[in-house]
């Protein structure tokens, strides 16, 4: 645990650098190529393969992916 | 069959198959059989596609012959298991997806399945991509060709090393932070990042989605050119997807040289950089003045606060992207757990790495309410001063010219103690995704025996001028034609 707790400050101490370089007005990056996004039109593109899916799945149950039990 | 067919580029092989010199299933067992031989050295491959390989390839002698041939019909590839692969486990170097089968291709997959390319394996590489040598893989670490010993870079480490070996004459890649540029200069390859969103990132698992590009690692830069092409170009399923024409890269960095103005930034080349790598930088630099281009001093102001940008906004990204794996609809997932919490927590801890975790807290922490001013904020501003800089330089260059990595490829081990000691080896391959600009790594010379690279970085959409300003120094040398040692003839 000290050991990770030491890399962890490490890093901490390396990207804490950044907080003597002056940005102010700077306008934080949204994007590289300055692109905002894309809409696209409300089409149905995709059909539905969750039994494909769902081969990857754990556990799975009437289509359900089941997880330990939640409520007591 | 030919001899030495080890040292064909994939151009050539293209051309080969496409003249009838040799059949794609030839080809095809020719690579497996050299996978056979020395994969056991290198660790290069996660999953090796025998069966399937050799059933495309089939499929692709009878196009040959039916003249319904594509650009890449019947040469064999590899890709970094980093791209989701149809039937075939893709296992992004982790144990959360050893047991991964994927439901669908990649686009990236599949464009170079319908330009004829041959599938022959998925690559090693560090885990979720987050590593600089390769260590970080749950399926260990792979050796560098040249050196066993030594690392082959990271996290593309698979592809670099499969390619420099001769196992395969290219494979695919993805680059963050220098994840095809590094790896390609440690293993003595040709690596190429295309401009963020100029290859779809549809079906490739995500690290950091603002920075993910992917890219190739092949032994010319005319080779990255001809699979580029295939690669690249809008995809309706990446929403960050660029809607821009592809050029014919291929046809175009075969046109006449045209001079240009190269920026050569002087902090590239400060204490931090081995002597030996400078000299052969400086070496390749006077090739591309005996070419008639102009070499011009630059500076690049931020440099040094690329690292800690990259390590609070990869991360950030990462933090967010990876709470995907918990177990419930695919992946690994814990046994004998008692409750939800439990199950969340044991299947992450038991899923991912040491290297992952590391990311992830630092991620988590630097979008924390109370730090998100401060780091994250923080970061993505003194990211746009970097890009800014960048722009202003390529008003007044065409392109920027440095070393890849401050050294030759380190030892296996030497580094995996101290992260930040690993963080700061990405330093001249970081700012180029940070602005989202294309760049490359070519071969340009053997320092202790050991390959270097020369980076070449362009501005957004310029990969003709890159890969063209590449194939002309690979007309003039010939570091990227040496094979390691031991790797050089086909032992039967």
């Amino acid at each position: 645990m000290a050991d990770v707790l030491a890399k962890l400050s490490d890093i901490v101490g390396l990207v804490s650098q950044l907080e003597a370089e002056d940005t102010t007005d700077v306008v934080p990056m949204a994007h590289p190529l300055d692109q905002t996004q894309k809409l696209r039109s409300d089409q149905i593109t995709e059909t539905d393969e969750h039994q494909l899916y769902q081969k990857n799945a754990p556990l799975v149950e009437k289509d359900l992916y089941l997880v330990p039990k939640v409520i007591e | 069959m030919e001899k030495e067919i080890n040292k064909k580029t994939l151009t050539q092989l293209a051309k080969g198959l496409r003249q009838g010199q040799f059949s794609s299933e030839e080809l095809t067992q020719y690579y497996l059989e050299r996978i056979d031989l020395f994969n056991g050295k290198i660790n290069a491959f996660i999953t090796v596609t025998r069966e399937e390989a050799i059933q495309q390839a089939r499929a692709a002698d009878k196009a040959l012959a039916a003249g319904k041939s594509g650009p890449l019909t019947g040469v064999p590839i590899a890709h970094k298991d980093i791209f989701c692969t149809r039937g075939i486990k893709t296992s992004c170097g982790s144990k959360m997806l050893d047991n991964f089968i994927s439901p669908y291709d990649a686009t990236v997959v599949k464009r170079l399945k319908d330009a004829g390319a041959i599938m022959v394996g998925k690559t090693n590489m560090d885990e979720f991509a987050m590593g600089s040598s390769n260590e970080t893989s749950f399926y260990g670490p792979v050796h560098n060709p040249w050196d066993h010993d030594r690392v082959p870079g990271g996290s593309s480490g698979g592809s670099a090393a499969a390619v420099a070996s001769k196992l395969v004459s290219a494979a695919t890649g993805t680059d963050t932070g220098g994840s095809i540029r590094q790896p390609a200069a440690f293993s003595g390859v040709t690596g190429v990042k295309p401009t963020y969103g100029r290859v779809s990132r549809y079906g490739m698992v995500a690290f950091a989605s603002s920075l993910d590009q992917a890219g190739t690692l092949t032994q010319t830069a005319e080779d990255a050119a001809l699979l580029l092409e295939s690669m690249a170009g809008f995809d309706r399923r990446d929403s960050t997807s660029l809607n821009e024409p592809v050029p014919a890269y291929y046809d175009a960095i075969h046109e006449p040289w045209q001079n240009l103005t190269i920026g050569v930034p002087d902090n590239f080349f400060d204490e931090g950089l081995d002597p030996d790598n400078a000299q052969a930088v400086k070496d390749a630099l006077k090739i591309f003045e005996k070419l008639g281009a102009k070499i011009k001093d630059v500076h690049l102001d931020h440099l040094d606060l690329s690292v800690p940008v990259y390590y609070v906004v990869a991360p950030a990204e990462a933090s967010s992207n990876l709470s995907r794996f918990d177990g419930v609809r695919f992946g690994h997932r814990s046994k004998n757990v008692k409750n939800l919490n439990e199950f969340y927590m044991q299947t992450r801890g038991e899923g991912f790495g040491a290297e992952v975790k590391r990311r992830i807290l630092t991620g988590t922490y630097v979008l924390s309410a109370g730090y998100y001013d401060a780091y994250y904020l923080q970061a993505q501003k003194v990211r746009k001063l970097i890009s800014n800089e960048f722009m202003r330089i390529f008003s007044e260059v065409d392109l920027l010219a440095g070393p890849t990595t401050p050294t030759p490829a380190f030892k296996i081990g030497q580094k995996t103690d101290n992260p930040v000691e690993m963080y700061l080896n990405d330093i001249y391959t970081i700012g180029a995704p940070l602005a989202g600009l294309p760049a490359l790594s070519v071969p340009c010379g053997l320092v202790q025996g050991l390959p270097v690279g020369l980076q070449l970085i362009a501005t957004h959409l310029d990969e003709t001028r890159l890969l063209k300003a590449a194939h002309y120094f690979q007309k003039e040398t010939d570091w990227h034609l040496h094979i390691p040692p031991g790797y050089d003839e086909r032992e039967r």
